[in-house]
């Protein structure tokens, strides 16, 4: 019953227009790449690496608002959720099942955004091989991996949220505010601390490193500049990330199970 | 056989304000029997069977289908539900849509297929069994739903308002399908406003009122239409509308 509930999530998210209107902004995206970098001098590997890298994430980003959070959303305000509960399925097997469905669309999606950039990175390296510097399209591989897990963690964020939101423009705002907040605290949390300390006040960096350890740190995922420079990924430090990654989506997903648990499916 | 034992339950509605949906509320449905459940709007009806279907919790009371409690999810194994308003994944089609409910009760493929050939059949959806449910009118909709609720062959069927949006013909298969479920000997507990299809299919009815059980006896036993009985019932509750 679980592969059902997986199939039909994965469906429901193909189907769904907003996946191919997201796959169209991404290719163009991708195009606008190889045309911007027609128009640099120099650095040009590295560009293209940051544009077609930040498109997937983009993309991703705008499949887990546009898509997961709908689907979820839908299946709670429509009552679709009722087949399955109403049969001997546990709750928590219909949530992981849903996860899956929308993990595994995401892991679909970031397969085509992967290719899409390879293709994009091979036509730029050969059009300007002489200025495409040291890019590594393995690393551009590994970071698209990266990218796909820190979606899982948003979208287990997205799930969590959707138990407690009261719709789903309030799980949108929230999702989005925690990706946000996620990808820069670690950045600020860096400023603050090579700062002097008379430079913050300390109800700043008291923030700060508040939401350093509340908020997931998504910049743990960014390999845009070690796969720009062709620099060494050390196996400890991916290897913790995507640990960090996977169990922190375990872990929200376990909270939203049991908020799911006891919701009130009216 | 179904047993709601003094069962409860109040909404908390916007700055504190409680609604009870159902009070005290003891029932028996037993097994094999096809029971009508009928109220004025707001009465409690879906809140009862969500109750029992554990899609919500009681306050107090328990509930009990085939000696197991509500809340264990294996006695909902072999119950069929159809919901007030149901929607269906409508970028489905009727046959995926099926394969789906089949699978989520663990039927093989093999009897997916047959039961979703019969079901399709009978509610005249063949032809329209390849084409996505997007594209189905109301009535269809609610047809697929029913047939999704019974894929599984289940021995409880839970009809909510089952010829909601129905034309004459829906409502002319649908009654033909429940009357070919008693025959059957399954457990039917069905709400619904269409008095004349509950007087003509069920062994017992039972009204409910402001979240109570007013009224509940076998419809052989009437003495006088249902209707009748339904708005003396309501107008004894005292309910503002009725009078």
């Amino acid at each position: 019953m679980l592969q059902a509930i997986i199939k039909v999530t994965f469906l429901e998210g193909l189907r769904n227009k907003a996946v191919y209107g997201i796959s169209l902004m991404a290719g163009l995206m991708m195009i606008f790449t190889v045309v911007l970098s027609g128009m640099i001098m120099r650095d040009v590997g590295k560009v293209a690496t940051d544009f077609a890298l930040s498109t997937a994430t983009f993309a991703a980003l705008l499949v887990v608002l546009f898509v997961g959070i709908i689907i979820l959303a839908r299946d709670l305000e429509r009552k679709t959720i009722y087949l399955a509960l109403s049969r001997s399925v546990p709750r928590s097997n219909y949530l992981v099942a849903r996860f899956l469905g929308l993990g595994l669309l995401q892991g679909f999606v970031m397969l085509l955004l992967l290719v899409a950039s390879l293709i994009t990175l091979v036509l730029v390296k050969n059009m300007y091989a002489r200025y495409f510097g040291a890019v590594s399209l393995g690393l551009v591989a590994v970071a698209h991996l990266f990218v796909f897990v820190q979606m899982l963690l948003l979208t287990a964020l997205s799930i969590l949220f959707s138990m407690v939101a009261s719709s789903p423009f309030v799980t949108f705002i929230l999702t989005i505010l925690t990706w946000l907040i996620g990808s820069s605290t670690q950045e600020v949390k860096l400023l603050i601390e090579s700062a002097g300390s008379d430079k913050f006040f300390p109800v700043v960096k008291i923030l700060v490193t508040l939401a350093y350890y509340l908020f997931p740190n998504f910049a743990l995922f960014d390999l845009k500049a070690t796969a720009a420079h062709g620099l060494t990924l050390h196996a400890g430090k991916a290897g913790f990330a995507l640990l960090y990654g996977l169990g922190y989506s375990v872990a929200v997903l376990s909270l939203a199970l049991v908020l799911f648990k006891r919701k009130e499916l009216t | 056989m179904i047993i709601f034992e003094d069962v409860c339950k109040t909404f908390q509605l916007e700055r504190g304000k409680k609604v009870s949906a159902v009070q005290c509320l003891s029932l028996v449905v037993a097994s094999g029997e096809v029971f009508g459940c009928i109220g004025p709007n707001g009465a409690g009806k879906s809140t009862t069977i969500k109750l029992l279907l554990d899609l919500i919790r009681p306050d107090s009371g328990t509930i009990t289908i085939n000696s197991l409690p509500s809340r264990d999810n294996a006695s909902r194994a072999r119950v069929g539900y159809l919901p007030e308003n149901p929607c269906q994944y409508d970028f489905l089609t009727a046959h995926e849509y099926l394969a789906y409910s089949g699978n989520l009760s663990g039927l093989s493929s093999s009897i997916i297929a047959e039961r979703s050939s019969l079901l399709l059949e009978k509610l005249k959806l063949s032809q329209a069994a390849n084409r996505r449910i997007s594209g189905y009118s109301k009535g269809m909709q609610q047809r697929t739903a029913i047939a999704a609720a019974l894929i599984h062959n289940p021995d409880l069927v839970v009809l909510d308002e089952p010829m909601s949006g129905l034309d004459p013909l829906g409502r002319k298969l649908i009654f033909d399908l429940i009357a070919e479920l008693k025959e059957q000997g399954k457990t039917v507990f069905i709400s619904s406003h269409v008095l004349t299809d509950i007087e003509r299919l069920c062994d017992r009815v039972g009204i409910i009122v402001q979240g109570r059980l007013c009224h509940e006896g076998q419809v052989s036993d009437l003495t006088m239409p249902l209707e009748e009985l339904f708005l003396q019932v309501v107008a004894d509750t005292g309910l503002d509308e009725v009078k």
